[in-house]
């Protein structure tokens, strides 16, 4: 069986790849992936953590992970819902280019 | 280490790395797509067959194909001809590089790490996760369903189209009729409806 | 398991059900309306629950609920008598802007009372499960809300903007709430708050509390998590902005209360040096980058990040006299904020911007309204009577009592002064605006509806009593966050 340190570091892999998506890339699709990415790491980092309880008959865990994944799902339907909306007015979706508030 | 934990870590970190680096997008969708199977394939090792299975429904079933209906309706299929990274990307990468390596840093010097897991594997069916959705965790649950809810009232308006409403504000102030619902079509059987 | 604890939540969430419904039966015109029957009801609920609970917390009628998840006590109601006020007066102002909402005001109005409930359980959530939904609930409704009026690019761009970083937050939060439940095993704020003690020297579990704050952070405005604020309070439509200001403000301190000093007490004790480096710098940043604005919004927004520094005062006393300091002067906070965005709406109804020289000549458009930006500005500056200055002076005086402790706090409370004299200047650019600029756009008198016209008086009426007269609330507000220590007594 894997120790629970290998699934600790594979959870924090993956978080520092979508955390540097969301922070270098250009276009706002690829930005809120990399978010996705790393509600996925914690989400691994829940149940990893579950299968390595003392109690895992509570649940804990896996119910908050199902909590997650449902909060994402919604963030991701606004945060594509807002992105076509964007396009239509700017044309592109790119959050640099995206830059009428400033000051 | 085991090997089938080995394959699928390596897998998935491949597949999330060629969604973050990848210029064309339709590629980074079907990159990540594979990141979350890989990631459900995980948990299944884990046991945990029921998260699992949710996260191949929500995330490869509907986040990815969401994320693909996106990128075609804003024609993000072509590759970009300029850099797809920002300008200041250096930032980014180095703030990333300081998270990961204090938090391996923090994983490698805890006394967590050396939690052994139990022999038996603990057992979540389905009936004992619908018992404890509809007992102990039920208000997480009822505000999660508000909040489901309010993002789909949400992103429908936000993602309308609205030629008409550009005519309307250009019309003036004028009342607000939705061409959304017309409220000809939905007439109650008495008009006493609504009113508290 | 005790339900008539959550009838005020149940109320809420079907009051904006049946909102959301109503829209398919009324007719167009009629819809409007429906924000003034709304913020009745909301007035309703938040008279019974203030004749009807002043006899029962005080004699013992707090309790848990779902396994200690939900947890009914003197802090949860302050909060929730505050979030209903708040939530009532912004629909009045909802009302008001609806002419500039092209589609679907009754989901507006919906989404603001799916938000305020969000808050209400928010100020109930004593275990992660219920912070995480609840903040989510909060936070994807004010995504919907900011860009609401999707005809105009800058909400858009708030819009998307808000929900990058909000997203990037909560990510950061959840990885931490996974760390903090897998170190310790426990999930409850109080059943953690016994064994957090063990852990102070475990990094995983210190990550986790880092990476938690670092979303409520995010929540107040707190430096470094401030940067969407200027973007999102201008772009937003002004009824969201004021709710932002207020109710998203609020339950990010009710929540952040509850973790430092219910959940992780023994750990708060040791992080003063953070808290007040965090605090002093916030204070600065927002005062430093407000004074070049221009545009009215965007000025609040860095006054409202220098306000969650002064807030952030009273966290770092970690005292109950700073705890208190917290919940007067966000109730003094709410009255004055939802004064100024009351103004701004009305007055910037028929401007595209919302450019300070838009308030040229208000003074004689309608004194009334000229009275109420003044009041509210000269109150965020913290003059006396007002108040702004009552609460300042409550907090900085909890902050220099912990100065015998620690020195670093007498630093805080000066830079906290020094944050207070720049501030002057640009508080009373704006009220120079309204007074003393020469070329007025116009001179047509404003026209201020019934309802409108109540909720202002109200607004001013609380800024004056809160003021003056500060022996009632400061009584509730002591009383409030006594429940904050009662778990965790032992480890203080």
């Amino acid at each position: 069986m894997t120790p629970l340190a290998g699934y600790l570091i594979l959870s924090a892999m993956l978080f520092a790849i979508g955390l540097a998506g969301a922070l270098t890339r250009r276009n706002a699709i690829i930005v809120l992936i990399g978010i996705e990415l790393m509600l996925n790491a914690a989400n691994l980092n829940f149940i990893a953590f579950w299968r390595f309880s003392e109690h895992p008959e509570a649940l804990t865990g896996i119910l908050f992970v199902i909590f997650s994944i449902g909060v994402a799902a919604a963030e991701a339907a606004v945060g594509l819902a807002l992105i076509i909306s964007i396009y239509r007015h700017y044309k592109t979706t790119n959050v640099d280019e995206v830059n009428l508030l400033k000051g | 280490m085991t090997p089938p934990f080995a394959v699928i870590a390596v897998l998935t970190i491949a597949a999330a790395v060629a969604a973050m680096t990848l210029r064309n997008l339709v590629h980074s969708a079907l990159a990540i797509a594979v990141a979350f199977i890989g990631l459900a394939a995980t948990y299944l090792q884990l046991n945990a067959q029921f998260v699992g299975l949710t996260q191949i429904l929500v995330y490869v079933g509907a986040v990815a194909i969401l994320i693909v209906f996106a990128i075609l309706l804003t024609r993000g299929g072509e590759a970009p001809e300029k850099s797809v990274f920002s300008l200041s990307w250096i930032w980014g990468v180095l703030v990333t590089l300081a998270v990961f390596a204090t938090l391996v840093w923090a994983i490698k010097h805890s006394f967590v790490v050396e939690r052994e897991t139990s022999v038996t594997a603990p057992e979540a069916n389905v009936q004992q996760i619908g018992q404890a959705l509809m007992t102990r965790f039920v208000l997480p649950l009822e505000v999660i369903g508000l909040l489901l809810t309010a993002a789909l009232v949400g992103a429908v308006i936000i993602a309308m189209k609205e030629e008409s409403v550009k005519a309307k504000i250009e019309d003036g102030r004028s009342k607000m009729d939705e061409p959304a619902n017309p409220s000809s079509i939905l007439h109650p059987p008495s008009s006493r409806g609504g009113q508290r | 398991m005790n339900l008539s604890l959550m009838s005020l939540e149940i109320s809420v969430v079907a009051l904006g059900l049946v909102v959301l419904l109503a829209d398919l039966w009324l007719p167009a015109e009629r819809r409007r309306a429906l924000g003034y029957v709304a913020a009745a009801a909301l007035g309703l609920l938040l008279l019974q629950n203030l004749s009807g609970c002043c006899s029962c917390c005080v004699a013992g009628g707090d309790g848990t609920a779902f396994g200690g998840m939900f947890v009914q006590d003197g802090l949860s109601v302050f909060f929730k008598r505050f979030f209903l006020l708040a939530g009532a007066l912004v629909l009045v102002l909802a009302v008001e802007f609806s002419d500039r909402i092209a589609t679907g005001v009754s989901e507006y109005y919906s989404l603001i009372i799916f938000a305020l409930a969000g808050m209400l359980f928010a100020a109930s959530a004593n275990d992660f499960a219920m912070l995480f939904v609840s903040i989510e609930l909060i936070t994807i409704t004010f995504y919907i809300l900011t860009s609401f009026t999707r005809g105009k690019v800058a909400a858009l761009e708030a819009g998307v903007k808000y929900l990058i970083l909000g997203a990037l937050s909560s990510a950061f939060m959840v990885y931490g709430i996974a760390l903090v439940w897998g170190t310790t095993g426990k999930f409850n704020f109080n059943e953690l708050a016994q064994v957090a003690g063990n852990f102070t020297d475990n990094k995983v579990f210190l990550f986790g509390v880092v990476f938690i704050l670092a979303g409520l952070g995010f929540k107040i405005a707190a430096f470094p998590f401030q940067m969407w604020t200027p973007d999102v309070y201008q772009g937003a439509p002004t009824p969201t902005t004021a709710f932002l200001a207020v109710g998203s403000k609020a339950a990010g301190f009710v929540l952040l209360l509850r973790f430092l000093f219910t959940a992780i007490p023994s750990v708060t004790a040791h992080w003063d040096k953070l808290l007040i480096i965090i605090s002093g710098i916030t204070i600065l940043y927002g005062n430093l980058c407000a004074i070049p604005q221009r545009n009215l919004k965007r000025l609040l927004g860095y006054s409202s990040i220098a306000h969650a520094g002064y807030l952030l005062l009273g966290v770092a006393a970690m005292t109950s006299a700073g705890q208190s300091a917290v919940l007067y002067y966000l109730s003094g906070y709410l009255f004055t904020t939802l004064a100024a965005f009351t103004v701004i709406a009305l007055v910037m109804r028929h401007l595209d911007s919302e450019d300070i020289a838009g308030l040229a000549g208000l003074n004689q458009r309608s004194p009334l309204l000229a009275a109420t930006l003044t009041l509210a500005m000269v109150s965020l500056a913290g003059i006396p009577p007002l108040a702004g200055f009552f609460g300042k002076f409550l907090l900085l005086k909890a902050v220099i009592e912990q100065g015998a402790v620690n020195h670093g706090y007498y630093c805080l409370a000066f830079t906290a002064l020094v944050g207070v004299v720049i501030s002057l200047y640009y508080y009373f650019g704006v009220i120079r605006a309204i007074y003393w600029s020469k070329d007025a756009a116009s001179r047509e008198p404003i026209l201020i509806s019934t309802p409108m016209r109540v909720a202002i008086v109200g607004c001013i009426a609380g800024i004056f009593w809160l003021g003056v007269a500060p022996g009632a609330v400061l009584r509730l507000a002591e009383s409030a966050v006594n429940a904050l220590h009662c778990p965790g007594l032992a480890l203080n």
